[in-house]
């Protein structure tokens, strides 16, 4: 537990952590509302892009994934692994070398088929989603933890809480969560307090989940 | 022209000719995968691209090579020996081997850092050395020195793996010389030197053409990476912040940025990527800075015409490798003759790098000619000429044929308590055929380096 890393490091990964995890979450409703405008309402994606804040407008269930992939929007993953791979460059030295090159990859990749002219079909998703695994997989190969790899683990589970959260998820599932960040925050700071959510409203919940990286990083 | 084939190299011929050459583009797979990148600047735009890669390695004997270590062990200890008189005795301006306005008109020149030695003596730590092997005589010869921030290393280091995966054969037949203790002669030149604390490479950023070796060669050699903004000086002593507001003092700081950006309590005020007040940890000797400040005045081109005076002076002995014939218009004989032979010589402006301020007499009008007559005239400190030399071009392998281009080679040597120089270095080509200027930061590509025994 003694690895030092400056709070620029440690906030790059954190949020390289929030941005692969909210890349994966996205895919796998994605992967779900696909087949729901195929089988059951096509108007299936409109909500859950609208509980995102985003106004989503397609034809048909591959009209869909190519908007919501590379759509004008926060969601557009080719923006998400683009910030994920700036805050990898910049903290590359504590990030295992395949999960870096996968990034690095993923958004060349990504970059490259939003400007095909043909549209992606899902098989597309299926591809990104499994490169995604492999950036855990690899993420996980240490035995032994290092500070970087708390907080890359502490981005991806605070965008795991922020996302369900938002999604209406319940509370039970944030709870283990919230309890396994607070947990990581206790070994990388001993003095770290814990905030007591029971009870909290869902806004304030998200408040406070996303405020826990101000109290691990010194300012 | 091409060097001739040896035995040695036609061995590697041989080998070649088996490969399947499909796996070629693995090498740029690999290169655009872990971005390693030399990015560059143009027209104000920040292009990040992966430094261009030649499968063909330069070969050099290993015989050949240990006259080229010999060399250049010999040279730095002789520049090292220059900097630290330079900064302290000045007896080489007190014997009159440099003239005393030569060396103060050097920008590179520090005059506030005269009377300070930094810890060991040591001021040399890691020094890129650009040869090229001339066709006349077949010998290395020395075309620059860089003892200030030299790049370029992990380049070689990073491919070399990546060869033997996809073409292991090489390494079966062949008695390379491994190379993967760069990062190690690193450690142990931090080491030696390293005051009390903990060892950081510094960087400008990830917006810097060389990020990609600052976090790369921080792995390797397991010290912090770390921009300037988290490091503090209290006290005339260096701290590193950690994330949880601790503070842990740093002993040796490996900087990628010259000194004119490393404080800008001490240097240029504006400098955002530099650390306040870390010149006065350095001079208090709380800190060592590898290289140490003020070396830019041996990487100037007009101290390099006496640094073989500086071998025979400093350690008795005739010089090793050779620098290509030079003339400054400083000397009244020198500039007769620089301006009688310019359509033939190489001028250079002596405080560029990178390939900048290089101007080629066979390739101007008689006007430019003229014109940069003129300049000299005005300014005789600022030029040097040199004499062009015709080195071996380097067989590339370029759209699938084996074409010329011309290369150089920049060999790494490392200081701590001795010289050390690594069994690789960077050899550079030019993309265009007949072509001299190498560079990577004019667009120049890269090739390994094999430093092969005869027998396995």
């Amino acid at each position: 537990m003694n690895q030092l890393l400056t709070a620029t490091t440690a906030n790059n990964l954190y949020w390289f952590g929030r941005y692969v995890e909210r890349m994966e979450a996205i895919l796998i409703e994605l992967s779900d509302l696909f087949d729901r405008i195929v089988d059951v309402d096509n108007s299936a994606g409109l909500h859950f892009y609208t509980r995102l804040g985003i106004a989503l407008e397609y034809k048909d269930a591959r009209d869909f994934i190519n908007v919501a992939l590379f759509g004008e929007h926060g969601a557009n993953l080719v923006a998400l692994a683009y910030n994920a791979r700036e805050n990898a460059i910049i903290s590359r030295s504590y990030i295992d070398a395949e999960a870096f090159g996968t990034i690095i990859e993923l958004y060349r990749l990504l970059e490259h088929e939003s400007k095909n002219m043909y549209s992606v079909d899902f098989d597309f998703v299926d591809t990104i989603m499994t490169r995604i695994s492999a950036i855990w997989g690899s993420l996980n190969h240490r035995i032994k933890r290092r500070n970087s790899d708390y907080f890359i683990r502490i981005g991806k589970l605070v965008e795991k809480v922020d996302f369900n959260l938002r999604q209406g998820c319940d509370n039970e599932f944030v709870d283990v969560i919230l309890e396994e960040i607070d947990t990581m925050a206790a070994l990388l700071v001993p003095s770290y307090r814990r905030v007591d959510t029971s009870g909290m409203e869902r806004d304030a919940l998200i408040a406070e989940v996303n405020a826990k990286i101000e109290r691990i990083i010194a300012s | 022209m091409l060097e001739p084939n040896t035995l040695l190299s036609q061995r590697f011929w041989d080998i070649f000719s088996k490969q399947n050459r499909s796996k070629i583009e693995r090498f740029q797979s690999y290169m655009d995968k872990f971005a390693v990148n030399f990015n560059l600047y143009k027209d104000g735009a920040f292009i990040e691209r992966a430094l261009p890669f030649d499968v063909i390695p330069r070969i050099i004997e290993a015989q050949e090579f240990n006259k080229i270590e010999r060399g250049l062990s010999q040279r730095i200890m002789a520049l090292n020996a220059f900097l630290e008189d330079l900064y302290t005795d000045q007896k080489i301006i007190k014997e009159g081997i440099i003239p005393e306005a030569f060396i103060h008109q050097a920008k590179g020149f520090l005059r506030d850092f005269v009377g300070f030695s930094p810890a060991k003596k040591i001021r040399t730590h890691i020094n890129g050395i650009d040869l090229v092997k001339d066709t006349v005589s077949g010998e290395w010869m020395i075309l620059e020195d860089n003892l200030r921030v030299p790049s370029g290393a992990s380049y070689p280091l990073s491919i070399r793996d990546t060869y033997r995966k996809i073409y292991p054969d090489f390494f079966e037949q062949l008695s390379i010389r491994p190379i993967s203790n760069y990062p190690d002669y690193l450690r142990e030149a931090m080491e030696y030197v390293n005051t009390g604390g903990i060892n950081v490479v510094l960087t400008p950023g990830r917006f810097n053409s060389a990020y990609y070796e600052h976090s790369y060669l921080a792995q390797q050699l397991g010290a912090e990476l770390v921009r300037g903004n988290k490091l503090v000086v209290e006290n005339k002593v260096l701290y590193f912040k950690n994330f949880n507001g601790a503070k842990i003092r740093v002993g040796a700081v490996y900087r990628r940025l010259d000194d004119e950006f490393i404080d800008p309590l001490h240097f240029n005020a504006e400098s955002l990527i530099g650390v306040p007040g870390i010149i006065e940890a350095y001079l208090a000797g709380n800190v060592a800075l590898l290289n140490a400040v003020g070396n830019g005045v041996a990487d100037d081109k007009g101290i390099y015409y006496f640094v073989p005076q500086m071998i025979r002076y400093y350690l008795g002995e005739e010089p090793i490798l050779s620098n290509a014939p030079t003339y400054l218009p400083y000397f009244e004989t020198d500039k007769k003759y620089i301006f009688e032979n310019i359509h033939k010589l190489v001028i250079k402006d002596v405080a560029e790098a990178g390939g900048y301020g290089v101007l080629f007499g066979h390739t101007m009008t008689k006007l430019q000619l003229e014109d940069i007559k003129s300049l000299i005239a005005a300014q005789p400190r600022r030029f040097i000429a040199q004499e062009l030399i015709e080195f071996y071009d380097e067989r590339c392998y370029i759209g699938g044929e084996i074409a010329p281009r011309k290369a150089d080679f920049r060999a790494y040597v490392v200081m701590g308590e001795s010289p050390k120089v690594w069994n690789c270095g960077l050899t550079r080509y030019a993309m265009e055929e007949g072509n001299y200027l190498v560079n990577s930061s004019q667009g120049g590509g890269f090739k390994d380096t094999w430093v092969i025994e005869e027998t396995k």
